[in-house]
């Protein structure tokens, strides 16, 4: 599998706080991959950094083989829909189309226009009056527009309404189909991954807890449910668990079938997968807090 | 980049553009009035030996404008507070520095470009504004015969100002990301850099010359006026004994001081060896001579550094070339720091 961004150790701090620690993580050519996490887990600052608009603090970063931004073209291959989607709010959405083909050698004006009329934009009002849903519609047409091999976004639909983030993720998929794009998105809603993505990686503080096909991932796990005594099955990995007085559930992950009588099986959907190692890396985290403070 | 610099620019361009015309109109209505007063009046007068109450009266023409003018460093704090500090500080306040890094031209081309067309608008703003406003003054300048008092507020400096304020603005700017605060910062920033090209800087671009009066008793000071162009750049006054003792407290004027046990103190020198006689007793022309002959006894002369009138235009390039090279430091500051965030 080649891969799209590739990083190692990569790691970005502030005078007082650490945004991102010591993160290694690969994201394969040709999905569209979700990244998911809590808030705070470093999300918004691998993909600054993927972008070229942040530099790392230490660690390697490469995004088709080369380090982010390191010129021209490599700024061409990639696309960036930053958090919030900013535009400039003075300049017309003509002006943007304008700016865009200024600086983007690659630039497709005729892919531009089109997806601005099918939006119904006014080309002559200024970005500033633009309804959100629709300034982060201009936001994503400049992304396109510039005909980017890999399309970054940082939670672009979070400040919008069901909608416009249902017409949002549209056009997005309306995109991979169109062109040769591999997307990574961020977000912290499993219904938009959900919808739109088919790689998926859960990042809690700075750590790949899972990365995969989410069909893939969705098969490999299970929910068990089981007497409490009894042991769970062999060759399983327990996410995550939890007990009442007389039952045992467990959140596993296996590769091969579970056929056990004690346990009764159950098949997981996304949203469960997620919160499972959401957990998990929330535990693993307070345990080597733990052994930290010990 | 340029065309999206400067369309960036526009509104700001447009209002300085405004302004400008708005002030030309006021200078093109008043202007030929000043020089008409000038001709009619103080030329006369000047022939006639007999100027002092015409020189006040014209001196205090339109004041408004001219406040404005002796006041005008206050254009490179505008262009400083409203060019240079929006330029970067206002993309961080509204993230759009986030799209605009990310297209294929590189962020160095992005700033190379705000610099280029703000640092060019600057230029020809404080260019046309210190040519109209050397043009409306030059006949009071004339009269004033003092081109050092007025020295950072006509002429070529305030285009090397105004070139500074705004890569401060960007400079600050870069670093402090915030407009507001940045804007404060800018302000403070020039304040200092002015202050300190005012006070250290431009009185040792050459090298003072100095001259020594020594105390003439017959005219009641230090020289008789004369020997030095009034359009001279004081530097230091000093007085000093013949032994080489200075006397702070006495270049400003003498004071005495009578003593219980009758001798008088020369306040800031010492004691003389005679009295002074009082003034009640109505003998002004004793207490003169007395006063002449106290200050004699400590063999005082004065010594005055100064920065002749002739060097005027060329510490006004010293200026310009100083604040230039500042800007470019400053621009060249800006674009390294974006570079390695």
């Amino acid at each position: 599998m080649s891969f799209v961004l590739e990083t190692e150790d990569l790691t970005k701090s502030y005078r007082a706080k650490t945004a991102l620690s010591n993160c290694t993580i690969n994201v394969p050519q040709g999905h569209v991959v979700g990244l998911v996490g809590p808030n705070g887990s470093g999300k918004s600052t691998l993909l600054n950094i993927a972008s070229g608009v942040l530099s790392p603090t230490s660690g390697s970063v490469h995004v088709f083989g080369s380090p982010p931004a390191s010129s021209s073209t490599q700024l061409g291959r990639v696309g960036f829909v930053a958090q919030d989607t900013p535009v400039y709010s003075g300049f017309t959405v003509q002006d943007h189309l304008r700016y865009g083909k200024h600086v983007n050698p690659k630039w497709d004006d005729n892919l531009a226009r089109h997806r601005v009329e099918q939006l119904g934009l006014d080309l002559g009002q200024r970005a500033g009056k633009l309804s959100g849903g629709q300034s982060a519609q201009l936001a994503l047409t400049l992304a396109i527009a510039k005909r980017p091999d890999l399309l970054l976004l940082d939670e672009p639909v979070a400040s919008l309404d069901p909608l416009a983030r249902r017409e949002f993720l549209q056009i997005l998929m309306e995109t991979v189909a169109e062109h040769d794009v591999s997307i990574l998105l961020s977000s912290h809603l499993v219904a938009d991954i959900e919808r739109v993505c088919d790689y998926l990686v859960v990042l809690v503080s700075s750590r790949v807890q899972v990365a995969g096909e989410i069909e893939d991932l969705l098969a490999t796990h299970h929910r068990l449910i089981g007497p409490r005594e009894t042991s769970p099955p062999e060759n399983q990995v327990v996410i995550e668990s939890s007990y009442t007085e007389r039952q045992s559930t467990l959140f596993v992950r296996s590769d091969s079938p579970i056929i056990d009588p004690h346990w009764t099986v159950e098949a997981v959907n996304l949203e469960d997968l997620v919160l499972a190692y959401m957990g998990h890396g929330r535990t693993e985290r307070g345990s080597t807090l733990n052994k930290e403070s010990a | 980049m340029i065309w999206f610099a400067w369309r960036q620019f526009r509104v700001q361009a447009l209002i300085a553009l405004t302004l400008l015309v708005a002030l030309a109109i006021a200078f093109l209505v008043t202007g030929p009035r000043l020089v008409h007063t000038y001709n009619t009046t103080i030329v006369g007068c000047t022939a006639r030996g007999d100027c002092n109450g015409s020189v006040s009266i014209f001196l205090s023409a339109y004041p408004f404008l001219q406040n404005l003018l002796t006041e005008s460093w206050l254009l490179a704090v505008l262009v400083g507070i409203f060019w240079g500090a929006p330029a970067v500080a206002r993309e961080f306040d509204t993230g759009t520095y986030r799209l605009a890094w990310t297209q294929s031209a590189s962020r160095t081309q992005w700033l190379t470009a705000k610099i280029a067309i703000g640092g060019v608008a600057s230029v020809v703003t404080a260019g046309l504004f210190t040519l109209m406003a050397t043009w409306w003054s030059s006949p009071l300048d004339r009269v004033r015969d003092q081109p050092f008092s007025l020295f950072d507020t006509r002429d070529i400096v305030p285009i090397g100002y105004a070139l500074c304020a705004f890569t401060l603005g960007v400079g600050v700017g870069a670093v402090v990301r915030r407009t507001i605060s940045t804007m404060a910062v800018t302000i403070a920033g020039f304040a200092a850099v002015r202050g300190l090209f005012n006070f250290s800087i431009r009185p040792h671009f050459a090298a003072a010359m100095h001259t020594v009066f020594a105390f003439t008793p017959a005219g009641n000071g230090f020289g008789l006026g004369g020997n030095l162009n009034p359009g001279n750049w004081m530097i230091s006054t000093k007085v000093e004994s013949a032994a080489g003792k200075v006397f702070p407290n006495l270049s400003r004027g003498f004071d005495f001081q009578s003593n219980a046990n009758g001798s008088t103190t020369l306040v800031g020198a010492g004691i003389c060896p005679n009295k002074i006689p009082s003034l009640s007793g109505g003998n002004r022309t004793g207490m003169s001579n007395a006063a002449k002959q106290c200050i004699n006894s400590f063999h005082l002369h004065e010594l005055i550094s100064y920065q002749p009138i002739s060097r005027y235009w060329s510490f006004q390039w010293y200026e310009l070339v100083s604040y230039a090279v500042l800007s470019l430091i400053l621009g060249t500051f800006s674009v390294w720091w974006i570079r390695r965030r």
